[in-house]
């Protein structure tokens, strides 16, 4: 598909997303959202899809954790994928499930020769699951860890390069880390590859009680200097799928299409450029 | 190494935190806390924002999920809330949150075609020597409390006493096809069910039910089962 920007699916704005004329829309949803039996949730995904792409992004996968993929987990996912033939499959660099119990979280590891081979390993299974190639999303920083053996930047395009796995890079995710780890976002984004990204995600992020450290709230919309350095990163690597993500404090549907819509007139501009 | 590492940061977040790690403790308690308040809107509000999330931290801290998909998230929620000694103030809301349960697992049940009154046609007493499967989103129970009153009142926002008559009561939920559809049972509707389920002919679940409560028009109960939506579509019968 031509890259284009989408919208996260909420199920309030249900609706309005089927009804939406924008050329290019798509929707990402999380997958475990959908690991149900039957319903009104799966017969609106099956609604939107009849006329749009939609993207499935994991967040319970447990990737970098010591454990192999759960396998009924893998067989839920493998399902929805048959069924719905999303344009993108998704999961995340971090950990939530441990000895029988799982964390609604995304939780971090140390960048080590161990933990890469581990998730080279998973994201392997995975994939040879599916029969496809996934994307794997940077992490949010909150907590300095000792240990690492990577640079973050090089770990990524490593995993890229020893698993066939792609990057979604998400931009809010570098802007809270550079804020709470104090590196530089933008040198972030210039080590990473253009080549092996996939997808963008852009979200809004706020400060939290006090007022030291930056949470990755996808509460509020996205700002400006995410939109900075999404402009920086696609006028160097060129259009990439890239998706407008909201989870709280949800505005009116057409908020998340303003943002869509700008997102998209960046793409636009790098195409533009390029004809 | 990496196991050490999840098992030292896993009980870095089990009890309160400061700074990074607070982060982490507040993400993964508000996943857990949404996730039931998803799961138990009626029992959220009876008791109110502030003790909801009090109480759903305490049972996420007992029972976290197992499992990475939330929209199942706290089976044990109602059976752990009896054990409270505190619930005894509020004895009527693990019933309340057990027809919850039902609800959002016949929510997310597999589809499938419900048994159409029409499709029992044959001799008079043709019906008897039938086997019947439960929809697969037919869950029912028999609570002690008036659950179903209180819940359905709570759905429909009624204001004001409730008038609810305290005696137990029997209830079945059910989706045919997108909707959750909420039906109350007498002691012969959950005996009824209770048969079909064991995989009785519908002759004797019925006889049984007759036996129990003889006041019951039997003809009449199967007949809203049916209407309901409880039971599955027959198999169609291969031509001979």
């Amino acid at each position: 598909m031509t890259p284009a920007a989408g919208v996260g699916l909420k199920a309030v704005h249900f609706t309005e997303a089927l009804a939406a004329p924008a050329a290019d829309l798509w929707f990402e949803v999380h997958a475990e959202n959908y690991m149900v039996a039957g319903g009104a949730r799966l017969a609106m995904l099956e609604a939107i899809r009849r006329e749009r792409p939609i993207s499935l992004h994991g967040v319970g996968m447990s990737l970098a954790g010591a454990a192999d993929p759960e396998p009924d987990h893998l067989v839920a996912l493998k399902r929805l994928v048959d069924r719905f033939e999303p344009v993108l499959v998704s999961e995340h660099l971090a950990w939530s499930r441990l000895d029988g119990r799982c964390f609604p979280d995304l939780l971090p590891v140390p960048r080590t020769n161990e933990v890469l081979s581990r998730l080279a390993a998973n994201i392997g299974r995975v994939q040879d699951t599916l029969g496809r190639e996934i994307l794997i999303e940077n992490p949010t920083h909150y907590l300095a860890l000792r240990d690492h053996q990577w640079s973050e930047t090089s770990f990524l395009a490593e995993l890229a390069r020893r698993s066939g796995c792609r990057l979604l890079i998400d931009i809010n995710n570098v802007a809270v880390g550079a804020h709470n780890l104090a590196f530089d976002a933008a040198e972030w984004l210039e080590a990473i590859p253009a080549k092996l990204v996939g997808e963008i995600h852009l979200a809004g992020h706020m400060l939290d009680a006090e007022g030291t450290l930056l949470i990755d709230s996808h509460d509020a919309p996205v700002s400006h200097d995410v939109w900075q350095l999404y402009e920086s990163f696609i006028a160097r690597s060129g259009p990439m799928p890239t998706l407008i993500e909201r989870d709280g404090n949800l505005p009116p549907f057409a908020d998340l299409m303003a943002e869509r819509d700008r997102a998209q007139a960046v793409i636009r501009g790098v195409l533009d450029v390029a004809a | 190494m990496l196991l050490e590492f999840q098992r030292e940061f896993a009980a870095g977040i089990a009890v309160p935190a400061e700074g990074p790690m607070r982060v982490y403790r507040n993400t993964v308690l508000s996943g857990c806390v949404g996730a039931l308040r998803a799961n138990y809107p009626i029992v959220a509000r009876l008791f109110g924002d502030e003790m909801f999330e009090a109480v759903a931290v305490e049972y996420a801290t007992g029972w976290p999920p197992r499992d990475p998909v939330l929209a199942l998230y706290g089976a044990r929620f109602p059976d752990w809330l009896e054990e409270q000694m505190w619930i005894w103030d509020v004895a009527y809301v693990p019933d309340v949150a057990r027809i919850e349960r039902l609800h959002i697992e016949a929510l997310f049940a597999a589809d499938a075609e419900p048994l159409e009154i029409g499709a029992l046609t044959g001799p008079d007493d043709g019906w008897r020597e039938l086997r019947l499967t439960l929809h697969p989103a037919t869950r029912f129970d028999w609570l002690a409390m008036p659950g179903m009153s209180i819940w359905s009142a709570q759905r429909e926002e009624v204001e004001g006493e409730l008038d609810v008559e305290w005696q137990p009561e029997g209830v079945l939920l059910t989706r045919p096809s997108l909707d959750v559809v909420p039906m109350r049972l007498d002691r012969a509707g959950h005996r009824f069910l209770f048969g079909i389920r064991l995989g009785e002919t519908t002759g004797s679940a019925a006889d049984a039910a007759a036996n129990l409560c003889s006041e019951t028009d039997i003809g009449s109960l199967f007949t809203s089962l049916v209407n309901v939506g409880a039971f599955a579509a027959l198999p169609h019968r291969s031509s001979p």
